[in-house]
């Protein structure tokens, strides 16, 4: 550009000389050196063009695969009970009828040479580092960008080796220096073969670099027509001409031309997200400061306990808003109650509790019902089992295949149709032909400490009255709830179903795994109502008074259910109450489910809300549907503090709300455990969403549409790649990635104390992986933390206000304002 | 003489593949307009999913070769364009590439024999060439022989056989509802259905019907040893697919034409379903286990017990790596290719330093 305007512009081409003569003096472009990749791989793309992943990836890919499987395979990898390492090399190093390809019976040859050493797969991978010329010092980055390659197959594997309690069905024996030393013979092949056909060279592989950059001399300097464009564009945004520059001395120059190189286009975006990140949270604390402090002390209802997940915030406002007299409180949403659990329809147990946590107990559901009648249908439900294995193995067989395809396969046309065609009804009909052979409907948690049974080792059944009473008094306790409980307490897990979707744990409750939290919830509530636990907690000061009852639920989020548990064992005295509350959730949910559907570009944005209500039923019933729900997205505000400070604020699904008292809580002590319970989560979850927004193709799997479900473990991109991790596309598109910006209702000196005492939260919060601000628990003051110190925060901008939230998102899509809420207070 | 007829044909067997295909569209596109909404290539991908549809019609109901031909092309062209459907990723442009060069072998041999018809019979009409109107005779059997022949090679390229099976798992790049579209339920049987139609030929060329069926027994072995190794489930699904498609070969070869056309349908409609429900498998596979009340138990053993260790380690890693398909084409055909290229490339650059009277082969220059 710059060069063509020059011809009519005198005075640009005369700054353009003189910019150029006098740039072209100063000291070259102070770029670093960069540094060159540690791979073999990359200089020998970069010298023939030719990509020796393009020959190890399928293969490891497929390898892996088969070792990993969990039951897709007809046909199991053989001897996969000895290891990866070894698996590989018997399956590749059988010299009988090679392969054809040159590459693949070279890598033959060096297996058997491997073997010759032993079959000790840490002591080949380091014979391949010495054999790639890799300097001790330099392993580490080595193996890490080789491991990174395929990152998703060898994170998989060190998944595997590390929770194989986890595995769907079985952790095949692997270790990621298994799987290393694997990589690193593949690619000695692959390089070997390359390097021949391309560049004509047969010697060792520890000179490999040293051939190849002779061959491709590194690039030169960026010319300085290039170099002076910036430059003299913003001497023009300065008005300097010429002579002005001419004026300048070359120190001045220097530093203008090293401000203007430092401001790159990365370093551009860089200031523009920061700015849009703040803009985000001016608006955050703007509405948090100018909440009211003091709630009327009013005794509830009823109260609800929900999950802190940020999806749940409009559920609460909406049951607020109907329900005025009613409190909503934010705990973690396996309620403390970390457990293996197998529901009584279920094969095998799994863990519902943070990932963090390995669970010492296991809890099973049974059926209460004759026992005839369950064994009956035990064992009908077996037989349609096996039925329906038999058709699924066989149609994917020849013989078995040919019968079922050409006899019966015609009738595949009515489910064809009716998924697609008729969902909800199909699923309905799903659900009503299943009831008909599963468990009875009537059953109950085996909560109680069973010595008879013995689970797997390392787990107990059932829990002890005594930490029973421990889990309670601490959910209590934590959020504020002791010695002030309503009648009725409903304890809200949240989980999620859709159809055709692999990634649909991603919807369920974060704070169990991805787990569904309804019994995490069903069995605290069993706990609270506890006659025994009650005592102990008496004992222990924790009042829980004989008229209180807690109904737990499970609330679906993706088509907006909400199922009660145990409710026929609800006392006479509470009935009244729980109709009442559970009318109440109905209206909130229907509102809550036509907010969420301002976000689906195929619903529109004005109409009744019981077609909300179907609108999202159907997506969960769904084949077709890649978006049933937008799980996490738009999340970034997460407020820790009374549910007071927050209540009758719009924050439109996009805050986490965690319930702490800072008023009953002197020493800090509770503040300190639920920030480091609460706080890794939900930056981990925030953290996940926003890169997978900037980079959806880098740290997030793409789009859903070509993925492919391998091994029962993952997503691959068609037919063989990697596995894809992080999230698709389809879920983070609305989500705007800002940092989690996290507001405590504490005392600045309080925060600071627990920020100093907690590593792992000082480190999220020095890294800037988060915002922390502090919210005074007596006044309306707000101190945002920057640099090391609090500062007080200043109301820059008015929240706007609506009567109700229906009336604030009616007919408008995309994201709102925060605003206040006229009859979401408390009342 | 020589005439062009644009002609369509209604018979049984016709109208019943029409109305598959128009059903299986259909509900694909029904499927398609939730799945593939928002996604960048809305548009493009119903233009190819109509393209493909009219494709199927024109093979279906085509009374003259040149019309057959005509929906071949059509079926060709989007298939490969829907196998490179998210082309900002290199892998679907590659195979789809594949698919292509495959796709345009069959079609040459479509197009030899829809001309080596006109050239010894006079017209492309289907009726008169395939011996329903004129009765045997009309054609020497010579003729049959390579007409047969040459719609067979067209044949086993479209429906992926033996030697041309590599590019069937590399076709599953595209969006889940085309993939069972195409590889599940319409593009792998058009070859059948092809075969059907010239079923009057196929029987008076008794030397191509054995072709056809030895080509369809091995593949069906191939693809059926291969699928059970498969640990992904739209290779699984493609190579059974593969398997049936081989059997309907083998039926045809022997002249079961009403069972091949229920075995068509039949396979056709519960793959379609196997397909769009693949991204459920895991549901699928927790709902079993609980129907069980146990993990499923391991399949394969009896396999185990009837081979010998070594062979099955041997057969293990010739069915990973898909019969190895891919490398012997790379070693017979593609290595001598590509030296031939460079060759030629070499010579060329020879030539331009010699015109430009350069013997040196300096770099070119920059202006």
């Amino acid at each position: 550009m710059a060069a063509l305007d020059q011809r009519d512009d005198p005075a640009l081409a005369s700054l353009w000389s003189e910019c150029t003569a006098r740039v072209s003096a100063l000291q070259p472009m102070g770029r670093t050196e960069s540094s060159r990749s540690p791979r073999h791989r990359d200089w020998l793309l970069e010298a023939t063009g030719v990509d020796t992943d393009a020959l190890v990836h399928p293969l490891l890919t497929r390898v892996v695969a088969a070792f990993l499987d969990q039951g897709i395979a007809y046909w199991q990898l053989p001897g996969r009970g000895q290891g990866l390492f070894r698996c590989f090399l018997a399956l590749y190093g059988q010299a009988w009828w090679p392969p054809p390809d040159r590459w693949m019976r070279e890598l033959a040859t060096l297996i058997n040479a491997e073997r010759a050493h032993g079959d000790d797969a840490l002591g080949s991978l380091a014979r391949s580092l010495v054999a790639l010329g890799v300097q001790p010092d330099a392993w580490e980055p080595f193996l890490t960008a080789s491991a990174l390659a395929l990152g998703g197959w060898a994170g998989m594997v060190r998944q595997l080796e590390l929770r194989p309690d986890r595995a769907p069905v079985h952790a095949p024996p692997a270790s990621l220096g298994e799987f290393m030393a694997v990589r690193l013979l593949v690619e000695r092949a692959a390089l070997g073969a390359v390097a021949r056909e391309e560049l004509e060279y047969t010697g060792p592989l520890a000179a490999l670099r040293r051939v190849v950059e002779q061959r491709s001399p590194r690039s030169e300097e960026p010319a300085l027509f290039e170099r002076c464009r910036p430059i003299v564009h913003a001497l023009r945004t300065l008005d300097v001409d010429a002579t002005g520059l001419r004026a300048w001395s070359d120190d001045h120059l220097q530093t203008f031309v090293t401000e203007v190189e430092r401001l790159d286009a990365l370093e551009r975006r860089r200031l523009l997200h920061l700015a849009y990140e703040r803009s985000f949270r001016q608006m955050a604390y703007n509405a948090l400061a100018t909440t009211e402090v003091d709630a009327p002390s009013v005794t509830p209802n009823f109260q609800a306990l929900f999950c802190i997940d940020e999806r749940e915030e409009s559920l609460r406002r909406h049951l607020e808003e109907v329900e005025p007299a009613a409190e909503t409180i934010g705990v973690a949403g396996f309620f403390g109650v970390a457990m293996y659990y197998q529901s009584a329809d279920e094969a095998n147990a799994r863990p519902l509790c943070p990932v963090s946590i390995r669970p010492e107990h296991e809890v099973t559901e049974r059926a209460i019902a004759a026992l005839p009648t369950v064994r009956r249908r035990a064992r009908t439900r077996r037989w349609i089992g096996r039925l329906l294995r038999f058709l699924r193995v066989g149609s994917v067989t020849m013989v078995r295949g040919t019968v079922i395809t050409a006899v019966l396969g015609g009738l595949a046309t009515i489910p064809l149709i009716a998924r697609v065609l008729l969902p909800r009804l199909s699923t309905r009909l799903g659900r009503t032909s299943r009831a008909l052979v599963s468990s009875p409907r009537r059953r109950e948690l085996l909560l109680a400490r069973r010595d008879d049974v013995a689970p797997a080792p390392g787990r107990h059944a059932g829990f002890t009255a005594e930490e029973m009473a421990a889990i309670v008094r601490r959910v209590l306790e934590d959020a504020g709830l002791a010695g002030r409980l309503a009648p009725l307490v409903l304890v809200l897990g949240h989980g999620s179903t859709s159809l055709n979707n692999p990634h649909e744990s991603a919807h369920d409750c974060g704070a169990c795994g991805g787990g569904r939290g309804g019994p995490n919830a069903r069995a605290f509530a069993q706990m609270a109502n506890d006659r025994g636990v009650r005592a102990l907690l008496q004992g222990a000061g924790v009042l829980i008074p004989d008229s209180t009852w807690f109904v737990g639920a499970e609330h679906n989020t993706c088509d907006e259910s909400i199922t009660y548990y145990d409710t026929s064992v609800i006392p006479m005295d509470s009935r009244a109450a729980f109709d009442r509350a559970r009318r109440s959730l109905d209206v909130a949910r229907a509102r809550s489910a036509h907010e969420r559907s301002r976000h689906f570009d195929a619903a529109p944005t004005v109409w009744a809300r019981r077609r909300a209500l179907a609108h999202v039923e159907a997506r969960a019933a769904d084949l077709a549907q890649p978006r049933p729900e937008y799980g996490h997205a738009t999340n970034g505000l997460c407020v820790v503090g009374r549910r007071a400070r927050t209540r009758g604020l719009f924050l439109d699904r996009r805050c986490f709300l965690v319930s702490y008292d800072s008023t009953s809580d002197h020493d800090g002590e509770r503040l300190a455990r639920t920030l480091a319970a609460v706080i890794p989560v939900v930056a981990g979850i925030n953290l996940e969403y926003y890169f997978g927004r900037v980079d959806p193709t880098g740290y997030g799997c793409g789009t859903k549409l070509p993925h492919n479900v391998s091994a029962l473990l993952g997503v691959m991109d068609g037919a063989g790649s990697d596995l894809r991790t992080g999230l698709p596309w389809q879920m983070v598109e609305i989500h705007e990635p800002v940092r989690l910006s996290v507001i405590v209702e504490a005392r600045t000196e309080t925060l600071e104390r627990v920020l100093d005492r907690d590593p792992n939260l000082s480190r999220l919060v020095a890294g800037r992986w988060l915002f922390l601000a502090a919210l005074d628990p007596t006044s309306r003051r707000l101190d945002v933390w920057e640099d090391g110190a609090f500062h007080p925060h200043a109301v820059d901008d008015a929240v706007p206000e609506a009567p109700s939230s229906s009336a604030w998102f009616a007919g408008r899509g995309g994201l709102l304002p925060f605003a206040r809420i006229a009859g979401g207070a408390h009342r | 003489h020589t005439s062009f007829l644009a002609n369509l044909v209604i018979d049984a067997r016709s109208l019943v593949f029409a109305l598959m295909s128009a059903l299986c569209c259909g509900v694909v596109a029904t499927f398609s307009q939730r799945y593939l909404h928002k996604e960048p290539g809305f548009h493009r991908f119903f233009v190819l999913l109509l393209c493909f549809q009219s494709g199927m019609s024109l093979v279906a109901l085509g009374g003259s070769v040149e019309v057959l031909f005509a929906g071949w092309e059509l079926i060709g062209v989007s298939s490969a364009l829907l196998v490179g459907f998210f082309h900002e990723r290199a892998s679907p442009v590659r195979g789809a590439l594949r698919v292509i060069v495959i796709y345009r072998i069959s079609d040459a041999a479509m197009l030899s024999a829809a001309i080596y018809a006109h050239h010894v019979v006079g017209t492309g009409e289907i009726d008169v060439l395939f011996g329903v109107v004129m009765g045997p005779g009309a054609l020497t059997s010579t003729d049959a022989t390579i007409i047969a022949g040459l719609l067979a090679l067209a044949t086993a390229g479209k429906c992926a056989q033996l030697p041309f099976s590599g590019w069937l798992p590399r076709a599953l790049e595209g969006p889940t509802p085309s993939s069972g579209l195409f590889y599940g339920a319409l593009s792998l049987h058009a070859g059948c259905f092809l075969l059907l139609k010239s079923a009057g030929i196929l029987e008076r060329a008794p030397l191509v019907a054995l072709g056809v069926g030895v080509m369809g027994a091995l593949t069906a072995l191939y693809a059926t040893l291969v699928g059970r190794v498969q640990t992904d489930i739209k290779s699984s699904l493609a190579f059974a697919a593969l398997t049936q498609v081989g059997v309907i070969l083998v039926e045809i070869a022997l002249g079961l034409y009403t069972l091949a056309m229920l075995h068509i349908v039949g396979h056709a409609a519960l793959r379609l379903v196997q397909f769009l429900r693949a991204p459920t498998v895991l549901h699928d596979f927790h709902e079993l286990e609980d129907t069980l009340g146990r993990h499923p138990a391991p399949t394969g053993r009896h396999l185990r017990r009837l081979i010998p260790a070594r062979a099955e380690l041997w057969l293990y890693r010739f069915a990973l790596e898909r019969g190895y398909l891919d490398a012997i084409l790379e070693v017979i055909v593609v290595a001598h290719l590509r030296r031939f290229v460079r060759f030629c490339d070499r010579c060329e650059r020879r030539l331009g330093d010699l015109l430009a009277g350069d013997a040196a082969g300096s770099k070119p220059r920059r202006d």
